[in-house]
């Protein structure tokens, strides 16, 4: 098995999920502020930065996918079989034709110079739904072919995550302890029970489709959460999970028991979602490495 | 989130897993049926074959046979049996009595790369 591979596999895509997550919770984040606010918070910009990092991440994991396939970490095997692998494989193409939408998303990003929702066309989030297809076709999803049911909840699996995560991410890291510091409790109250209802429709989708990529990993047995590395690793993911529902029902309280915000409420909300954030990051890393290690019916 | 809503979650996502049974593989390509079988004593076997858990990656997924002091014995590469994705075949020349192993890779299509051996006796 490609072990030596796992933990870089595991980490390029783990920058992909990541900054794909940035790029989605970004540009719902941006249909919630005012234009004075877009600027303010610079949010082009950070969509810009979450794309670039995706092309880079699938260049690492295109090259990590061919000494995958050869086997070797020789640059001097694997050089000649990349093309081969890039267009001769189903993963290969997966790979291509993600990085041709985010070269689109990309190009789109800095020619029109407009946010993705601002654009009047609704191409970005296509090309976001593009590239959850095309990453659910490559992964564990797609042993029994593709338009299959399980790559379809997949699919539904990845947006679902990264509307949760990605929209928790950038309200944490790059709204909120903004307002907080302008003392605009009253923005952050409504911009806070807005990510509220959008988090808990995500988080049931997550939990839904969460459930049935689990019972298709472990093989329909319990046992394997405790006797397997890939049941360990879902342990692991499931309370960390865990740890980040617990967060944001904290903070969903504050929100909708409170009809305003006063400075330690915001103070403690602003903290208790960047720990809430530094989960989803946290979990994103252990759901890419799920992905790249055997599930426990596969052994 | 209030208590109730996340009960109701954990009751959902109980129902649903008891839903969803549907038969499922994982994109990491396992033998399945293996002909000669491995530890069995055959007469020499024109052809060996490999069927896995799931469609491989023809040109990264290999059968390769050895005998015991690693001596490689086919000269053609594994080929897939047509209209079979999940089967590798590979012809052999006539073999003597002794142990051979198998050597096999499997690369599924999600990229993910398995591979192992076995033993059978030609008698």
């Amino acid at each position: 098995m490609d072990n030596y591979l796992l933990v870089p596999r595991s980490l390029a895509a783990a920058l992909f999920d990541a900054a794909f997550a940035g790029a989605a919770g970004l540009g719902i984040v941006s249909l919630w502020t005012s234009r004075d606010w877009e600027k303010k918070l610079k949010l082009r910009r950070k969509i810009v930065a979450c794309t670039v990092a995706m092309l880079v991440a699938l260049c690492g994991l295109s090259l990590l996918l061919t000494a995958t396939m050869t086997g070797s970490s020789d640059l001097s095997v694997i050089r000649p079989q990349f093309t081969e692998v890039m267009t001769g494989t189903h993963a290969g193409r997966c790979l291509l034709c993600n990085g041709a939408v985010v070269l689109v998303l990309l190009a789109l990003l800095l020619i029109r110079g407009a946010y993705p929702s601002r654009i009047g066309s609704s191409l970005p989030i296509i090309l976001l739904a593009i590239l959850a297809a095309t990453r659910a076709a490559s992964g564990h999803a797609a042993a029994d072919g593709d338009f299959t049911l399980a790559e379809f909840v997949q699919f539904v699996h990845l947006i679902a995550t990264a509307i949760w995560s990605g929209s928790v991410i950038a309200t944490a890291f790059f709204v909120l302890p903004y307002m907080y510091r302008a003392g605009q409790f009253e923005t952050m109250m409504e911009f806070a029970r807005r990510l509220s209802q959008v988090v808990t429709l995500a988080l049931l989708l997550v939990v839904l489709t969460g459930t049935y990529n689990s019972y298709r990993g472990l093989g329909a047995s319990l046992a394997p959460l405790a006797h397997s590395q890939w049941g360990i690793l879902l342990d692991i993911k499931m309370v960390l999970v865990g740890l980040a529902v617990s967060m944001g029902a904290y903070n969903r309280r504050i929100v909708r028991t409170s009809p305003s915000l006063n400075s330690p409420q915001a103070s403690c909300l602003t903290l208790v979602l960047r720990a809430e954030a530094t989960i989803m990051l946290l979990i994103l890393v252990v759901s890419a490495w799920l992905a790249n290690s055997p599930p426990a019916n596969a052994l | 989130m209030s208590v109730t809503r996340i009960r109701m979650l954990t009751a959902i996502s109980m129902v649903a897993s008891l839903i969803f049974t549907a038969p499922y593989a994982m994109a990491h390509a396992r033998p399945k049926v293996m002909v000669p079988a491995p530890d069995s004593t055959v007469t020499s076997p024109a052809t060996i074959s490999v069927t896995f858990s799931e469609p491989v990656e023809p040109k990264f997924s290999s059968l390769t046979v050895t005998d015991e002091q690693g001596k490689k014995y086919n000269s053609a590469s594994s080929v897939p049996l047509p209209n079979d994705p999940k089967t590798l075949t590979l012809g052999l020349p006539t073999l003597q009595p002794g142990g051979y192993l198998v050597h096999w890779v499997s690369v599924a299509a999600d990229g993910h790369r398995m591979e192992g051996e076995y033993k059978f006796l030609v008698k």
